[in-house]
């Protein structure tokens, strides 16, 4: 699912779009780029059609490449001599693939026309290699193009990053998300909450095609309605049906996340915001809400987000999440004890 | 022609554009005019300020067709073929690249020829800090005592990575971060040549932006272009950079202010869909509460801020308290911490609005304002406590039940003042009437002190009432609420042992009156008192009172009791209508005439005697 234009782009991405385009009509094109966002922007998608741009001769009115010609066709199949493809060999992006790639620059190309050089996960550049390149960087040869894709900007050195035109992309808006979700026939019970949990499509996608993940959304509500209900248990609702969470990290970090969701809900609706995410259930949020002031909830969520960063790390999940739970519960079934006899 | 980064246009081509830099460029130049050109130099500092670009044109300076001069005069054949690298003399060496022995073995063996064009080879090494060691210690003879026509420049942001035993066969120069003052200069120029319409706004933002690396400046300055050809102003540089508008920020920072965490949650979500980074919305707002606790204690801000300008800042600064922008700012800290670790970025930034808003924690300051009213009301409480106590032996004993009642009952109202939180002046009032029911209880025991107080001797020399009488007649209310608000930290400037004490000691006191110059202390018992009333010591309270307040005050230790007696004795009179009031004499039985007394050995067997009176009464007798 390539890009076709830059309006389409656009949609996801409206100040990077702006501003390559603008790029390419002005003749400005800068010698290095660093593409930098958060996982699920569609950096690379947007990296090769920038690439198409550049070399492609058969710009439109609205500076499209064609997506027909010999250029485009060779770049779409990974061909074409004058792109240059360097991505981590194993862990780390070695010195050696730095110095063929200066060798190569160094040289006349094979065919006519603009070089470019894109740079997966430049992050991962060692030491060296990121030095080496430090020169070529700055100053490469006529007509030669890096761009560079990188998740996490604050590890290059600043000397690249000064030397190169920072391009920020932003999280996908999780509106986008939530229509693809539903799109495919996701309900939007679920579709909400998981567009707020990950802004990558294809995670997403991927998480509502999973009956387990599913349920796991199912369970994050029972335990809040279980809160709610003085008959139940908090602890023994969330035994009975918790195995699945326990069992597997990514889960349980998606039950933490969901259950963090949900709490900020409760907060929301404690301070008269719409902004609810788990809106098919705003009368289970609302009465929640109403049982608790705002200081417990605040503490609540404090300690939602300290044990989710405690779970990383080798810890007995079952004793945490019994602790946090009874907290928890203690804050909604206490306050309604309190209410009913006074002392 | 390929376009070329402005950056790499706007390379400066002589010292005297350089921004900034003006202590490294001056000496160059100097160096230069006078033929003094050393052999080795090793350019370090931070990225973006100038060090290749002061290493080229010091190459081309060397070997201009008009040396010895200044600044090279870029017209001349040498000049213009550095310029296009078409003189091989001037070798630009990326030493990351080359960084091998091998490389440096090379390099050794062509430094022996003569240069082919011009006068100098001059050998520029970029990113030095990347050579290996064993590459630096090949480097080592031939940077000691190079041929004559050879001189190397060595640049790196690293110095730290260099051995020792190179630094020290170079002159070295620090770089420093370009001022964001010659950052918006050079802007604004290249702006002009460029024909880019740019709001000085923007500028600023830029410059902020880019701390203090012109290359960042000038490539923002080239993207922001691209952005927006037409004309730049501060939402464009916004936009590109991810920070946020100062707008929006000050409506966020009201909504903290104001503690309205529904209002800065939904803001920060609208900022969010914006595109903006959560981090980068934390790192601004701590900037900008940081600018306003700047602000609130120098009443002034960095000119080159851009904030500067804006009335709601200076009531930002009114309306937060030292106490609340400490604790808001502790709380962005942290929450930047966590974020560093956690997925939850966005989660974080909401609970530190609520934390910032929430009503209890920063109602602190207040909390703190209650805390010290209650120290002083146990202070006193406490001193009224000993004083009744004490009092019991020496009096008739029959009564000592009455008088712990008498002691209870006080508290319980002082609980009462507090919760009405009323007035200083009204509490006042209260102590005094407080105080009522006590003197009967007082009279008796005075009317035994009369009879003694023959057998005390005169006092007057020590304790005068005239001092009293002067000092209450003429009281200033606000003077002594002010000594009282700033009573402590006597201790400091002292160094003596025993001053330190005499001066701790006195903080303990309370100031009850004050005129000008002269002041009423009371204290909880006589013999502190009698101790503090030696010239000696007194001398030495002045001092550090003088230390303390700047200016000249002459002081009465009293005890409390005395004092209450005194005041009571005032206050009748002056009900009277009394004007000029005249005093009866102080006499208490722990007072005595200290005005010969000398501080020290004398001093402390007073203590002791009076130490054992207290225990023993009328048993104890002195013998010398």
């Amino acid at each position: 699912m390539s890009y076709k234009t830059w309006d389409e782009i656009s949609l996801e991405q409206k100040v990077a779009a702006r501003l390559l385009k603008n790029h390419i009509s002005l003749h400005r094109l800068n010698h290095a780029y660093i593409f930098e966002g958060v996982k699920g922007t569609r950096k690379s998608e947007i990296a090769e059609f920038f690439t198409k741009a550049i070399l492609c001769k058969h710009l439109d009115e609205s500076l499209n490449p064609c997506h027909e010609c010999d250029h485009c066709q060779r770049i779409d199949s990974g061909s074409h001599p004058n792109v240059f493809i360097v991505k981590p060999d194993g862990q780390m992006i070695k010195k050696e693939q730095i110095k063929s790639l200066i060798e190569e620059f160094s040289k006349t190309s094979l065919e006519s026309g603009p070089r470019v050089n894109i740079i997966y996960e430049a992050d991962k550049f060692n030491l060296s290699s990121a030095n080496s390149l430090l020169k070529t960087m700055e100053e490469p040869g006529e007509d030669i193009y890096q761009i560079m894709i990188t998740e996490n900007v604050q590890a290059l050195l600043p000397t690249i990053k000064s030397r190169g035109e920072v391009i920020h992309f932003k999280e996908l808006d999780r509106g986008i998300i939530r229509e693809k979700l539903q799109s495919i026939g996701i309900d939007a019970s679920y579709a909400n909450p998981i567009s707020q949990y990950t802004s990558d499509i294809s995670a997403a996608v991927e998480i509502a095609n999973d009956e387990l993940m599913i349920e796991i959304i199912d369970l994050v509500i029972d335990v809040y309605e279980a809160m709610s209900d003085p008959k139940k248990s908090v602890i023994i609702t969330f035994l009975e049906n918790g195995g699945k969470v326990i069992a597997d990290q990514s889960r349980t970090e998606f039950f933490l996340d969901l259950m963090i969701i949900f709490q900020k809900d409760i907060i929301q609706s404690k301070l008269k915001n719409d902004h609810i995410c788990f809106y098919s259930h705003h009368f289970l949020i609302e009465s929640l809400s109403k049982k608790i002031d705002l200081n417990t909830a605040k503490d609540h969520l404090e300690k939602l987000l300290e044990l989710s960063m405690r779970i990383k790390y080798n810890i007995n999940k079952i004793l945490a999440f019994n602790e946090l739970l009874m907290v928890l519960e203690r804050g909604y079934k206490n306050a309604t004890q309190s209410r009913r006899n006074p002392i | 022609m390929s376009y070329k980064a402005l950056y790499r246009i706007y390379r400066p081509a002589s010292f005297d554009e350089v921004a900034g830099q003006k202590h490294i460029t001056q000496t160059l130049k100097n160096a230069l005019k006078n033929d003094r050109v050393a052999h080795a130099y090793l350019f370090s500092g931070p990225r973006g300020t100038g060090k290749t670009s002061i290493a080229k044109i010091f190459a081309k300076a060397v070997n201009c067709e008009k040396s010895p001069i200044e600044n090279p005069c870029n017209v001349c054949e040498n000049c213009l073929g550095i310029s296009d690298n078409s003189i091989s003399d001037v070798i630009e060496i990326d030493a990351a690249s080359n960084n091998g022995v091998d490389e440096i073995r090379e390099l050794r063996d062509k430094v022996k020829y003569l240069p082919g064009y011009v006068k100098y080879k001059v050998y520029i090494i970029d990113e030095v800090h990347m050579l290996s060691t064993g590459a630096f210690n090949a480097l080592l003879k031939t940077l000691e005592e190079p041929p004559q026509h050879v001189i190397f420049i060595l640049c790196t942001t690293e110095p730290q990575k260099i051995p020792a035993t190179i630094h020290s066969r170079c002159q070295r120069f620090d770089f420093k971060s370009i001022s964001n003052a010659d950052i918006i200069d050079k802007l604004f120029e290249i702006a002009e040549e460029e024909n880019i319409e740019i709001t000085e706004e923007a500028v600023k933002q830029m410059a902020n932006y880019a701390e203090g690396g012109l290359r960042d400046a000038i490539s923002l300055l080239d993207q922001v272009y691209a952005y927006s050809p037409k004309s730049i102003d501060v939402d464009d540089v916004n936009e590109i950079c991810g920070t946020v508008s100062v707008v929006k920020l000050i409506e966020m920072v009201d909504s903290i202010v104001k503690k309205e965490p529904a209002r800065a949650i939904k803001l920060l979500g609208d900022l969010i869909s914006e595109g903006k980074e959560i981090k980068k919305i934390t790192l601004d707002l701590i900037d900008f509460f940081k600018n306003v606790l700047v602000y609130k204690n120098l009443n002034k801000l960095n000119e080159f801020s851009i904030y500067d300008s804006l009335d709601e800042f200076k009531s930002f600064a009114k309306e937060l308290s030292s106490h609340r922008l400490f604790m808001i700012l502790d709380v962005l800290n942290q929450t930047l911490n966590e974020m560093n670790w956690s997925g939850q970025a966005k989660t974080y930034l909401e609970l530190a609005f609520l934390k910032m808003t929430d009503q209890e924690t920063s109602d602190s300051e207040a909390m703190f304002e209650k805390i010290d009213e209650l120290k002083n009301r146990i202070a006193y409480l406490e001193n009224n406590r000993n004083e009744s106590v004490k009092f019991i032996p020496s009096s008739n004993e029959v009564k000592a039940d009455e008088y712990k009642k008498e002691i209870i009952k006080p508290a319980v109202k002082v609980k009462e003042d507090v919760q009405e939180d009323q007035t200083i002046e009204e509490k006042e009032e209260k102590e005094i009437t407080k105080v009522d029911p006590k003197k009967d209880e007082f009279e008796k025991p005075s009317t035994k002190e009369k009879i003694k107080e023959d057998m005390c001797g005169d006092i007057s020399n020590t304790y005068d009432i005239a001092f009293v009488e002067e000092i209450l007649n003429n009281g200033d209310v606000k003077d002594r609420m002010y000594l009282n608000d700033e009573w402590q930290g006597f201790e400091r400037g002292l160094v003596d042992k025993d001053e330190k004490y005499l001066a701790s000691l006195f903080e303990t006191g309370k100031v009850v009156a004050s005129k000008k110059n002269k002041i009423i202390v009371t204290f909880s018992s006589a013999t502190i008192c009698n101790k503090l009333m030696v010239p000696d010591n007194k001398d030495v309270i002045k001092r550090s009172l003088y230390n303390k307040f700047n200016r000249d005050m002459d002081y009465m230790a009293l005890p409390t009791n005395v004092f209450e007696d005194i005041t009571n004795e005032f206050k009748e009179h002056y009900l009277k209508g009394e004007k000029d009031i005249k005093l009866s004499r102080i006499y208490c039985e722990g007072l005595k005439d200290v005005s010969n007394m000398k501080s020290g050995t004398e001093e402390r067997e007073a203590k002791i005697v009076s130490d054992a009176k207290n225990i023993f009464g009328d048993l104890v007798r002195i013998k010398e």
